[in-house]
């Protein structure tokens, strides 16, 4: 009878704690809707592999499920993450940007937690490779955080993904208060004149194309992100492959989603992720949030000196990637100042660059190393 | 790897400044670049339409 005792015997505290984390990510998605899709495998996935001689991770010298899903879809290709730029690309659509793509530069500035985050990082102690992973958070972008952290080797990987999908979900507590605190009254009733210029089918059809070769021309290691991504745009644009479409933004998508955060689980076994790190890389996650939004904001602020038609600052915050939460933020706060003043179009615009900028400075920092 | 020499974390400071200032003038070269090619698409489009 003594094998049944061996798992309660081998249990640890720390496991136990991963229980508890686990049952909050659960929590989140199921009871607060945050990231559901992605929260409660990984909360899931939190309690499986910490169950003590987990068969997920290890069956008797084999490696297990879980452990197989990570070294094939993370660790050996990244494939995961960039089989669901796949499917995000078949969702997007580019033309709020392509009809006004002045906005586009929005979505550079709102890269700026990013390196304030990875310079913090640093100065905290992590090594250059692990603070990039830490800073590339703030790209909000789920997928983007994972492969960097996994092609830079960082062993917070887990951290990193449970961070950038939590902040994901909480853009629309965070996002309101940074803006409220660096913007005036006045500032967010600038009303913003919306005049949409058609797009042609070509332009929908040529821009993933050129985008890849011009991404893959700047930043050679972003051309697996933007190409994948564009791909996915150039399979719904093009309008000859409508179930192909279909599937990269439904099935495909909810595919890789159901399969990702459980496999991101791996790398939330005890021994790794309890640690003071964590709880640093949770803060600096935040710390990269609200120096995004701040980025946005002062560039539409500067900007305004030297322009004749004023930029609503708020649309500066939409110029993260966290895709349509932060549009839809800037819109009620616009809404709310000014029942009359719509912004949701303009921050759309930027919201979309946003997404272009966070893989591309993905590209970038890979380069780098 | 979590470190707390100071030597090191001053080393690491220095290649993050790098990173940060040539990485944001990265990507607003990039977003420049696809500026452009937005407003000669558009405008190459609206003209074969005319």
């Amino acid at each position: 009878m003594e094998f049944l005792l061996e798992g309660i015997k081998a249990i640890t505290w720390q496991q136990i704690v991963m229980y508890v984390v686990g049952a909050i990510l659960i929590f989140l998605a199921i009871k607060k809707d945050l990231e559901p899709a992605l929260l409660l495998p990984m909360g899931f996935g939190a309690i499986l592999v910490n169950l003590p001689l987990s068969g997920v991770i290890d069956q008797n010298g084999v490696p297990g499920a879980i452990q197989w899903l990570f070294e094939v879809g993370i660790e050996a290709s990244e494939i995961f993450p960039l089989l669901l730029f796949i499917g995000i690309g078949a969702m997007m659509d580019f033309g709020p940007l392509l009809s006004n793509p002045k906005l586009i530069f929005i979505g550079a500035a709102a890269q700026f937690g990013i390196f304030v985050t990875i310079c913090l990082a640093s100065l905290l102690g992590f090594d250059i490779k692990d603070a990039a992973s830490i800073g590339i958070i703030g790209a909000a972008d789920g997928p983007t955080s994972i492969l960097v952290s996994q092609v830079l080797g960082s062993r917070y990987i887990g951290a990193i993904a449970v961070a950038a999908y939590c902040y994901m979900a909480l853009v629309p507590l965070i996002q309101p208060v940074v803006i409220k605190g660096i913007t005036t009254k006045k500032e967010r009733r600038i009303r913003m004149e919306y005049n949409p210029k058609d797009v042609s089918k070509t332009t929908k059809i040529l821009f993933p194309i050129i985008v890849t070769i011009i991404a893959g021309l700047i930043a050679p290691s972003s051309v697996a992100l933007v190409g994948f991504l564009m791909f996915g745009n150039l399979i719904k644009e093009c309008g000859v492959l409508d179930s192909l479409s279909e599937t990269a933004s439904n099935t495909l998508s909810n595919l890789i989603t159901l399969l990702l955060g459980i496999t991101i689980s791996f790398s939330m076994v005890a021994d790794k992720f309890i640690s003071l790190e964590t709880l640093m890389i949770i803060c600096l996650g935040l710390f990269a949030f609200i120096f995004d939004t701040f980025g946005g904001v002062m560039f539409v602020k500067i900007l305004n000196i030297f322009t004749k038609k004023k930029i609503n600052p708020m649309v500066g915050a939409a110029g993260i990637s966290a895709f349509p939460m932060a549009s839809r933020v800037v819109q009620k706060l616009g809404i709310k100042e000014d029942p009359e003043n719509h912004l949701l179009m303009h921050a759309a615009s930027a919201n979309i660059a946003g997404q272009i900028a966070s893989v591309v400075v993905g590209g970038v920092i890979l380069g780098w190393f | 790897m979590f470190c707390y020499d100071w030597n090191k974390v001053l080393e690491n400071l220095n290649d993050a400044l790098d990173i940060s200032w040539k990485g944001m003038l990265s990507i607003f070269l990039a977003m420049l670049i696809i500026y452009f090619v937005i407003i000669i698409l558009n405008a190459a489009t609206k003209k074969k339409e005319k």
